[in-house]
């Protein structure tokens, strides 16, 4: 079997390769390597100039795929470290959510990439698009008011207000969450602190008068010391959600469907049971 | 899931075109160097009639170069259609960002400065010398717009865009396809039919010879180059980045 003969197999075997690549980025290469074989083929064939305008094209359209998946391969989330759903282990990310999301861009052939940000700036990121999908304990309180996709719920959960303890303004201390809980609907999403971390520095040294948070970060608190501080229990129902760039309608309903097929397998309920039990 | 039914039989039926293809391919590979044709006078009379030591060169500048005309102008409309659509396409048009996101990484920035210059002075050679070893306008063209693609990827495409002027490339990639049109026009003035070469072939080997292969594949280069930075700018334009 002469070179050109191998090279002339290896090709349909490359090109089946890069065909059935989840990953964008494993098919790139495998065009890559395409594109090096076939200009072997060329240069074989005594056809050199061929060959040239080959791998200079060849190289030329790489890059440029790698640049464009550079942006679309990565299924970018963003989100505040949270307890149990999205937290950082080390040098790896783990949590419930993250379980979630994997499967997710899993799913979509998509690298999972997460950033941790202030929960406050979540929104502007995905309205910006630059990133796809909030996450980190993301409650909403009113669907209506935010422009951003909400996904379905994945999780039940409840709202705590939590605020010091004072002896002779106990009343203003619950007006207060009621101006607190205002604020909160206007913005869409309950949550008002910066990062989990400064919150719970921030109630360590009694810094914090009130604030209202979810039910995990709720738990994740409780192992600190809260005794200067009243808690009140929201009575609304609410459940954990994802949010959603508003330009990625694709996205949102492949999570809902995600979601909704990961509950009805049953998967979901383990994933929860291994975090939270 | 029906969606994703439709999806794997669609991956399905990808995989069993390409591979009828490919078999296609391999099969019409193996008549090679079987059939005598009229490419055996070619290269026995190439050099004679064109002076071009590169027979290839000599085939698709000088004997074919009627189809050659028809190729530059497949590439001028691709260049064209392009803009058009980059052009048309409203709607929110991302902010320009001076830096790339790459070009943080400073491997990056001090790769694409060394080896742009490198990949210049390959695609020109290959430009010059497009009569005499294999290369040519085409060729060197794609690997001189695969260099600046580089520059922009180093170095951001804005700054890169700034210093390649929007009118003057505007104004170049005009002059070299009305170049490419005229010079094949040229040829009656000197009492020589159309498309036929009118300069003299000169010394097979040389530089400056083979008649006006090496203007031809001066011209091709500089439109290619000039086209495939075009289309760059535009994709850089409308993504906001690389």
């Amino acid at each position: 079997m002469t070179t050109l003969q191998g090279l002339l197999l290896l090709l349909p075997v490359i090109a089946i390769f890069a065909l059935t690549r989840r990953r964008p980025l494993g098919a790139i290469l495998g065009m890559g390597v395409f594109s090096i074989l076939l200009a072997g083929v060329y240069l074989l064939s005594h056809a050199p100039d061929v060959a040239l305008v080959e791998v200079a094209v060849g190289t030329a359209f790489l890059t440029f795929y790698i640049l464009a998946v550079r942006k679309k391969g990565k299924l970018m989330v963003v989100g505040d470290e949270t307890p149990y759903l999205l937290y950082r282990q080390g040098e790896d990310i783990v949590g419930l959510e993250h379980e979630i999301l994997r499967g997710f861009a899993g799913e979509l052939g998509l690298d999972l990439e997460i950033l941790f940000i202030p929960r406050q700036q979540v929104p502007k990121w995905l309205v910006s698009e630059d990133a796809d999908i909030g996450a980190g304990g993301i409650v909403p309180t009113t669907r209506e008011k935010s422009n951003l996709l909400i996904s379905d719920g994945y999780l039940k959960t409840r709202l705590f207000h939590i605020s010091r303890r004072s002896t002779n303004k106990r009343v203003a201390g619950i007006t207060g969450s009621r101006a607190l809980k205002e604020i909160e609907k206007k913005n869409g999403i309950a949550d008002h602190h910066e990062y989990f971390s400064d919150l719970c520095a921030g109630i360590d040294e009694g810094k914090i008068t009130k604030c209202s948070v979810d039910l995990v970060r709720f738990i994740a608190l409780k192992r600190q010391v809260l005794t200067n501080y009243n808690i009140e229990r929201d009575p609304e129902d609410l459940s954990y959600v994802f949010a959603v760039s508003p330009g990625e309608k694709e996205i949102y309903e492949g999570l809902n469907t995600y979601i909704a097929r990961l509950r009805s397998s049953g998967e979901l309920e383990s994933i929860i049971e291994r975090y939270l039990k | 899931m029906i969606a994703g039914k439709r999806l794997t039989a669609q991956k399905t039926i990808a995989v069993i075109v390409a591979l009828v293809f490919l078999l296609v391919v391999l099969f019409s590979f193996s008549f090679i160097g079987k059939r005598p044709g009229a490419g055996e006078e070619f290269i026995r009379q190439g050099v004679e009639d064109t002076g071009a030591v590169n027979i290839v060169a000599a085939i698709y500048l000088n004997y074919r170069l009627f189809d050659t005309i028809f190729e530059i102008l497949v590439f001028a409309l691709a260049v064209i259609g392009v803009r058009f659509h980059l052009h048309a396409v409203k709607g929110k048009r991302p902010a320009l960002k001076e830096t790339p996101f790459l070009s943080e990484s400073n491997v990056v920035r001090v790769a694409g400065d060394l080896l742009a210059p490198v990949v210049a002075l390959i695609s020109l050679f290959l430009i010059v010398t497009g009569h005499l070893t294999p290369g040519g306008g085409f060729s060197g063209g794609a690997l001189l717009g695969t260099g600046i693609l580089l520059l922009a990827v180093a170095r951001g495409g804005e700054q890169v865009g700034r210093s390649l002027n929007d009118n003057v490339v505007d104004r170049l990639e005009q002059i070299f396809f009305v170049g490419i049109i005229a010079l094949s026009l040229l040829p009656p003035l000197f009492g020589r039919p159309l498309l036929a070469n009118f300069l003299p072939l000169g010394e097979p080997g040389h530089l400056l010879s083979s008649g006006w292969i090496p203007l031809y594949n001066l011209l091709i280069g500089g439109k290619v180059f000039i086209g495939i930075w075009a289309m760059i700018y535009c994709f850089i334009r409308h993504r906001g980045d690389v």
